[in-house]
């Protein structure tokens, strides 16, 4: 039986959802199945060119430069102990209050998300920062695993963010707008994550009763200059980065550049540089960059092999025969990055799936700003999902004591939240695209 | 029937598209339909800059770019799509087309792609020029004002003829440009003439425009059609390529001088554009500049410099003339536009 | 008070700290592969892994030169008008290289992702098995073909001495070609001591590292 190369191309995105799930590196599995298919509609020897085009082309994106700087930044300034300091201080301050830690953990979530593109680091530190004290206060176990969980993965949506430098390439979006749409959905999450535990605290102060007595820091003065210690470095560090984009000084990889060469010199001002650490930092750099850039490639010759079987026009065209409205392909777009971020990763979600259905987006006209923040909110909620969010397994790896169960129990209800989150942006668009209009007079 | 899938490298909204469009048209009637032109949006199977890769090894039947997108694989690229300076000696694009049909330029242009070692067979189909020089935040009245500013400058050898007389310039896509400028991370640029530039929306951030440039003075955009996938047509079909690749010179000049017309018009007097001259001492800098870059090119390479050679055997005898001439015309029509401006 | 207690953190205990795509990380350089393994098998796996190293100990210090530049360009542009042209250019080729040469480095630390949530549930005797087969059926043929098609690719671009086209500066490169092809090859250096490292798992019922 004689297929049409489109109907080879659909076969392929069928083989894909099948095979990746065997549980082989998907980056080879997607390698292989372009070969496979594109052999099949239109010879190996055209089919392994393009593979090779197709790997020097993402080799040579430049905006992609950005995604081992923004990594590189986020382990310097692991090492460099900011965290810990902010988070120190913000306890010092509020100590007396219900629910203080719910608020200093989020805080320091924002700060820290402002100023890095990584997200596990969060989610660590947080653990151990905030648990020990968590747990000698007598804190819900549930409500407080959920918001370490849920302020961890902030530093995704709030730019500088590497999930953001990824899609931009993939939408056709520039980074700096994606960037700028990402800060108020992201600060506004972090409000509403912020409304859900300290407002449960209020109703119910056993959940996060004040700190202990001998955790409270008498002294004021002590406290205002711990304060200053644990903003400025962050302050300077979000203005090398993130400042230096916003304001027009450098494109974002040149600021994810800032930002690496910034972080290396606080660590430098705190001692806490040494050789040591920064070979360490750039080593996990490079694994970081690998799994994410060589997947990169590896789906960017899959979609061409896809598109040269010309399958997308056909499925453009078929969807847009059906006639359905623009909001209802967003509406099942986001239903399928909410039930694809239980067991995947962003990465793949966001090179793999988004390419597919961009045409069709583009056709109907959706606002694609708009629709790549929807995704980033819905792909949020893929760190929240159990089993597969390793978030989960993070916080229990760093506090054994608090049961699993309980964590993911935990990080439901912030996922409810993430949705009401994502029902916000679809609602009020202008949540994410007023402020690059703003910034940028947009247009 | 036989299809020709053309990528091209821009937005399918581009002036060049709606061309390349009519082109496709002119073929499809003038073959009976038998060969059909579909342009296919830029980077759908290859990235931009694999275009002629891909052409070449039938990933794709063909291709649509400017000549000199090429010149990373073949210097002499340059001197087809956009022979700096006019070739450094004052060829303007009609002049061009002179040497290209006239004066041996298509016999170079074919060796051209041998010379590059891929199998494509090459159409010149649209005269782009002339490029304005471009847009800037202030007034520039000499040469040390231009150096104050980072000029986003085309890739190559016209982008670095301005590193060599001292301008700050800076290279980057065309996507990044607008919202560079309008970040500030650059404070001038070039893209192309009125029209194209307009639908970029330079006017949005910057109001001073000068046309008369010299780094694309001459522009050429041209298809590609992998050597096999041509050889298998018909005489009677390659015949028909040829004469609508023709026919799409004179309509693509026609189209642009309108267009790019309206487009100016609009700018000035709807979007607050102010026309300015180029500061004089502008054309004896770059040239001088030019000129050095394309004789070093041409003792590098010998097919650069042939091709060079013709260009300037061409231009020995047809500039004096078709300069002179011009120029009647130029003051007439610069007079006329100098009175229109005063209603 | 609170500082000390933070003091008391030590924070080396806690090898994930960094991101979430890491923590899946199993593979290392085996010092001490199990003693029921072929030494030949055993040298091997151990020569492979220890290259594939020592790939990744080089390709990570390219991030460092793309700090520099970037940082170099944005102060030279923003403060003194003074762009550089080779900025721009060294920053998508440093890291275009560093990613494909630190590609069989990866492979070795099996990071390249998953969607493991069957396979983590898989005894390691199954994970043996499937990894297997399909190194052998589907890994390596299909980056055997890549390998003819970037030397074909490299070649060819060496000969026509091929340069950017899409920047002013207009470096050469097909050293970026090159570098394509040669992660390429690495990377089925690095299948071969994966092809055994499965084969292991695949009869005696456990990951040898
Ligand atoms: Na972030
Ligand atoms: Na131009």
């Amino acid at each position: 039986m004689e297929f049409s190369n489109e109907i080879i191309g659909l076969f392929m995105i069928g083989a894909m959802l099948f095979a990746i799930f065997v549980g082989f590196p998907i980056s080879f599995t997607l390698i292989f199945l372009g070969v496979v298919f594109g052999a099949w509609g239109f010879g190996v020897k055209l089919t392994i060119f393009l593979m090779t085009l197709q790997f020097y082309n993402s080799m040579m994106e430049q905006t992609l430069a950005a995604v081992p700087l923004f990594v590189f930044m986020g382990f310097m300034m692991e090492q460099a102990g900011l965290m810990e300091r902010l988070f120190a201080a913000i306890q010092m301050m509020l100590a007396r209050m219900k629910g203080s830690l719910y608020i200093a953990v989020l805080f320091v979530s924002v700060v820290f998300g402002a100023a890095t593109g990584i997200v596990g680091a969060s989610v660590t530190i947080l653990g151990i920062m905030a648990a020990k004290t968590m747990n000698r206060s007598g804190y819900d176990v549930r409500l407080a695993a959920g918001t370490i969980t849920a302020g961890g993965t902030l530093g995704i949506l709030i730019p500088p963010s590497i999930m953001l430098v990824v899609m931009g390439p993939v939408l056709e979006i520039p980074v700096t707008d994606l960037f700028a749409a990402a800060i108020i959905p992201g600060v506004m999450m972090a409000a509403l994550y912020l409304i859900y535990s300290v407002g449960r605290c209020w109703i119910n102060p056993s959940l996060g009763p004040p700190l202990p007595e001998d955790l409270i820091e008498p002294d004021k003065s002590k406290i205002a200059l711990e304060l200053l210690w644990g903003f400025v470095p962050p302050t300077i560090l979000i203005a090398f980065a993130l400042g230096s984009i916003l304001f027009g000084l450098a494109t974002p990889t040149e600021g994810a550049g800032m930002g690496a060469f910034g972080s290396i010199l606080l660590a430098m001002g705190y001692r806490k540089f040494t050789i040591k650490g920064f070979y360490d930092a750039l080593i996990k750099t490079l694994e970081i960059s690998v799994l994410i850039l060589f997947l990169v490639a590896a789906s960017n010759f899959f979609g061409a092999v896809f598109s040269r079987l010309g399958t997308p026009t056909m499925i453009t065209e078929l969807l847009l025969n059906l006639d359905v409205s623009a909001s209802m392909v967003v509406i099942l777009i986001l239903a399928l990055v909410f039930v694809l971020g239980w067991p995947l990763e962003w990465v793949p979600i966001v090179l793999i799936i988004l390419p597919i259905l961009a045409p069709v987006l583009l056709e109907l006209e959706v606002d694609m700003l708009w629709f790549a923040i929807l995704v980033a909110v819905c792909l949020q909620t893929a760190w929240l999902s159990p089993p597969v969010a390793l978030s989960a397994y993070f916080l229990k790896g760093v506090v054994p004591e608090w049961d699993l169960k309980d964590i993911y129990l935990g990080m439901m209800q912030f996922m409810v939240i993430q949705l009401i989150g994502l029902a916000m942006v679809f609602a009020f668009p202008a949540i994410a695209t007023w402020l690059p209009v703003y910034f940028y007079g947009g247009g | 029937e036989t299809t020709i899938r053309v990528q091209s490298v821009i937005p399918s909204s581009a002036d060049e598209i709606v061309m390349l469009k009519d082109f496709a048209e002119d073929v499809k009637a003038l073959t009976d339909g038998e060969v059909v032109i579909e342009v296919l949006p830029a980077g759908s199977v290859v990235g931009v800059q694999e275009t002629l890769d891909a052409v070449d090894a039938g990933l794709i039947e063909g291709g649509f770019a400017w000549t000199h997108y090429w010149s990373g694989k073949h210097p002499a690229a340059m001197l087809f799509g956009s022979p700096v300076a006019g070739a450094g000696v004052g060829i303007d694009n009609i002049a061009f087309m002179s040497w290209f049909l006239n004066a041996g330029g298509k016999e170079l242009y074919d060796q051209l792609w041998k010379e590059m070692g891929v199998n494509v067979k090459g159409f010149m189909l649209q005269p782009v020029g002339p490029e304005a020089l471009g847009w800037f935040k202030e007034p520039i009245e000499t040469m040390a004002d231009f150096r104050k500013y980072r000029f986003r400058t085309p890739p190559g050898i016209p982008g670095q003829t301005y590193k060599d007389i001292g301008v700050a310039s800076v290279a980057m896509g065309g996507g990044d440009i607008l919202p560079a400028l309008e970040k500030g991370t650059i404070d001038a640029a070039e893209w192309c003439c009125p029209k194209p530039d307009s639908v970029f929306g330079f006017q949005k951030v910057l109001k001073h425009y000068y046309l008369q440039g010299l780094h694309q003075v001459v522009v050429n955009a041209d298809l590609y059609i992998n050597g096999d996938v041509y050889n298998a047509l018909t005489p009677l079909q390659q015949k028909a390529i040829e004469v609508a690749a023709n026919a799409s010179l004179m309509k693509s000049m026609a189209y642009r001088i309108r267009e790019n017309g309206l487009a100016l018009d609009k700018l000035v007097n709807e979007d607050g554009v102010i026309l300015h001259d180029t500061p004089a001492d502008y054309f004896t800098e770059y040239m001088a500049a030019a000129n050095k870059a394309l004789e070093t090119n041409a003792a590098e390479n010998a097919f650069f410099k042939e091709v060079w050679d013709s260009q300037k055997e061409f231009a020995r005898t047809a500039i004096p003339f078709w300069a002179g001439a011009q120029t009647s015309n130029a003051n007439l029509g610069r007079a006329y536009a100098a009175e229109l401006a005063k209603k | 008070m609170i500082n000390e207690d933070q003091d008391k953190i030590d924070f080396s205990e806690y090898e994930n700290i960094g991101d979430e795509l890491l923590a899946d990380a199993g593979g290392a350089v085996g010092k001490t592969l199990p003693d029921d393994m072929h030494p030949l098998a055993r040298k091997a796996i151990y020569a492979i892994d220890n290259f594939s190293n020592w790939q990744g100990r080089i390709a990570c210090l390219l991030v460092v030169p793309i700090i520099f530049g970037m940082f170099y360009e944005v102060i030279a542009r923003s403060f003194f008008t003074a762009p550089t042209l080779w900025a721009y250019d060294l920053s998508r080729i440093l890291y275009g290289v560093s990613f494909m040469l630190g590609a069989a480095y990866a492979l070795m630390r099996g990071l390249h992702i998953r969607a493991d949530f069957l396979y983590r549930g898989f005894t390691e005797r199954t994970q043996g098995r499937v990894d297997l087969i399909l190194y052998i059926v589907l890994f390596m043929p299909s980056m055997l073909f890549f390998l003819k098609a970037g030397y074909d690719f490299s070649l060819k671009s060496f000969l026509q001495g091929e340069r950017a086209g899409d920047s002013t500066w207009a470096p050469i490169v097909w050293p970026v070609k090159i570098a394509l092809t040669t992660g390429v090859l690495f990377l089925c250096i690095q299948g071969v001591s994966e092809i055994l490292k499965s084969w292991y798992a695949a009869t005696r019922g456990k990951w040898p590292v």
